[in-house]
């Protein structure tokens, strides 16, 4: 415990620089603005930022990077609440009730309960990456490859079970994914692979504009489409903030549900602050006493969905930072931003780099707590945010994404592969294939087979090894019982229903 | 008929089926190796054959019953911004950022409709002064800003 201690003051140290203190507020207003506007997410966000990032410090990269992603869970609360848009996909169930509050006055209370919601869930979850990571990375440590393949595949089954819509579109996007990640030079052999000779995808299809495309790009493409920008409600007028202390105490349950939901579905592979929230606000529903409150402006229906959706957030760390390996894609965007900067992820991270570790956890409560400052006094200017017409504002997507993924590598070409995926990603969404598995597919892709190739070698070529290493068969059973599960006609049912509520 | 060839999985299937021949053709040179000591070909070649046969299975699925139909799409946003990215891709270095980000902001703006010059001039002249500032000026990348000549 002393040592904990004295790691969290050391990340302190490091977070509260002047520095990284400024990287970690400008990370959190660049979260905030995107998680008011809908239309551009966190991740195409992240992705366009990144080239920015290499001029900092590995710390202060991952600092800012980390304020956008938790940043944007905010952001997309306030508008779900004041104007019925919800900024973010991870905000659209706090409409329900949040709106409703709004419609009968409460706005300012349902605006500080879902900030302190996620205050309340951002701190025990930091709490809990501090207390967790380390011992975890131990455990991590006495992986062989065969437990690595079986780990990943465990990975990438949950991402399927916790996608949209039909499990075998999902599983080809995993695949494809993984293939699309193969492209480029072998590490192992240094051969070029189905490269058709272009000398841009020598290195590989680039995780910038790959997402700049599939999600940038296509998403302009789709929004364009369904309408000519949706017109502009007027916001309702906050007046008072403080919740009463009824509202406090109905919330404080709810919201110590939702961190609990939040963090297990943030640590599986493939959730994510979106299916988090839809999961705890059902479950509030249904252990409350009067469940017919909800949608008319209960106030549990705003506390627990914004407390797991910042949980979720992030406990996406601790798989990233224990294990090395990204349980969405955005974590698989940071890993990415790590190895730009030179750190292999790992379960050698904690031990070896100490100082990133506990620097970056410590300034994501600082940066929790810079939020709460951030959206309650300044919920005026953030709600004047949404009158930027989207004729000008997709214009402007479209620039940075261009220029963001050519600063990348200063190459043109990538620029090229980030317009083929967006041609892609357009029929993706016109067929219902959802792109973020896929993402998925491409960060695990090399780092599987590479474990894979080594498994094999070791055990000569005998495959009963994934099942002979108690740790990789516990992986693979868990991957069966998921896949089985979700084929199950009663819990596909209820699976599909979570969705579509 | 025509609808279940028209639904969207079964599209996707096709998809999908298409990328795992486009995987395996591409990289039919690539040799296999043995599980113990794997060549480059190996696992390329397992995964393409994972796809193609989730796409034939996502294919029969739909073949058997009446799935959702791909819904029409409008060829105005789909054009203008493919056109505006390929734009800035092909443009940049004969011609420099500065006339690039003009020419790729006024095609991104007709992927909209109803644009009106005089806006869409200033948009164009703030995005060009920002981007020049914070990556040419500030972040000191190396992008020509002028036609070379």
């Amino acid at each position: 415990m002393p040592d904990i201690l004295s790691n969290i003051a050391m990340g302190f140290g490091i977070a509260l620089t002047w520095q990284n203190l400024g990287l970690c507020l400008f990370g959190c207003v660049i979260g905030t603005a995107i998680g008011v506007l809908p239309g551009i997410g966190p991740l195409t966000t992240m992705a366009m930022i990144l080239p920015v990032t290499f001029w900092l410090s590995p710390v202060g990269a991952l600092i800012m990077l980390s304020g956008v992603f938790y940043g944007a869970q905010y952001g997309g609360s306030t508008t779900a609440i004041l104007v019925k848009i919800p900024g973010e996909t991870s905000s659209v169930i706090t409409v329900l009730d949040g709106y409703a509050m709004a419609q009968r006055g409460q706005a300012g209370p349902a605006l500080a309960i879902a900030a302190l919601g996620s205050l309340f869930a951002g701190s025990v979850v930091t709490l809990l990456i501090a207390i967790g990571g380390p011992p975890l990375a131990k455990v991590a440590l006495l992986f062989q490859s065969a437990d690595y393949v079986s780990v990943m595949l465990l990975g990438l089954v949950s991402a399927v079970v916790l996608a949209h819509g039909s499990v075998l579109k999902a599983v080809g996007m995993i695949v494809l994914g993984v293939l699309l990640g193969l492209v480029g030079t072998d590490v192992t052999t240094g051969a070029y692979r189905m490269t058709m000779g272009v000398d841009v995808l020598f290195d590989g299809i680039g995780f910038v504009p790959l997402s700049m495309g599939l999600f940038g790009l296509a998403e302009i493409m789709v929004n364009l489409e369904a309408a000519a920008g949706a017109p502009s409600r007027p916001a309702k007028t906050v007046s008072g903030l403080m919740p009463s202390l009824g509202d406090l105490k109905r919330s404080f349950p709810a919201m110590v549900r939702g961190t609990a939901i939040g963090t297990a579905f943030g640590i599986l592979p493939g959730g994510g602050p979106t299916i988090a929230a839809f999961s705890a606000y059902s479950l509030e529903k249904k252990v409350s006493a009067t469940p017919e409150r909800f949608g008319k402006g209960a106030i549990e229906g705003v506390a627990a969905p914004e407390s797991a959706n910042n949980a979720a957030a992030q406990a996406s760390f601790i798989p990233m930072l224990s294990l090395g390996i990204p349980p969405n894609a955005l974590m698989a965007l940071m890993i990415g931003a790590m190895m730009v900067h030179g750190i292999a992820p790992g379960p050698e991270i904690i031990s070896k780099q100490p100082a990133l570790f506990w620097g970056l956890i410590a300034s994501m409560w600082l940066g929790n707590l810079m939020l709460v400052i951030l959206n309650l006094p300044l919920i005026g200017i953030w709600v004047r945010l949404l009158r930027v017409p989207y004729a000008y504002l997709f214009p402007t997507i479209l620039i940075l994404c261009c220029i963001g993924t050519y600063t990348l590598n200063s190459s043109t070409g990538d620029v090229i592969i980030m317009t083929v995926f967006g041609v892609i990603g357009y029929a993706f969404r016109k067929l219902d294939c959802e792109p973020a598995p896929l993402l998925l597919g491409l960060v695990l892709g090399p780092m599987l087979e590479e474990n894979f190739r080594r498994a094999m070698v070791l055990s000569d070529g005998n495959w009963s090894v994934f099942v002979a290493r108690p740790i990789s068969l516990a992986f693979l059973l868990l991957a069966a019982a998921l896949l089985l599960a979700v084929t199950l006609p009663n819990i596909r049912r209820r699976r599909e229903e979570a969705f579509h509520e | 008929m025509s609808r279940v060839l028209a639904s969207k999985d079964f599209l996707a299937g096709g998809l999908y089926l298409a990328f795992g021949f486009l995987g395996l053709w591409l990289g039919r040179d690539l040799e296999s190796g043995t599980a113990n000591a794997m060549e480059a070909g190996y696992f390329p070649r397992l995964v393409c054959a994972l796809l193609i046969a989730v796409g034939a299975a996502l294919a029969a699925t739909a073949l058997m019953g009446e799935g959702e139909v791909v819904e029409r799409g409008r060829l105005r946003p789909f054009t203008f911004v493919t056109l505006s990215c390929l734009a800035f891709a092909l443009l940049l270095h004969p011609f420099g950022l500065v006339l690039t980000l003009l020419v790729s902001t006024l095609l991104a703006a007709f992927a909209g409709g109803n644009v009106r010059l005089a806006p869409l001039l200033l948009l164009a002249a703030v995005l060009i002064v920002a981007n020049v500032g914070i990556f040419v000026l500030a972040l000191r990348i190396q992008i020509p800003l002028w036609p070379a000549l």
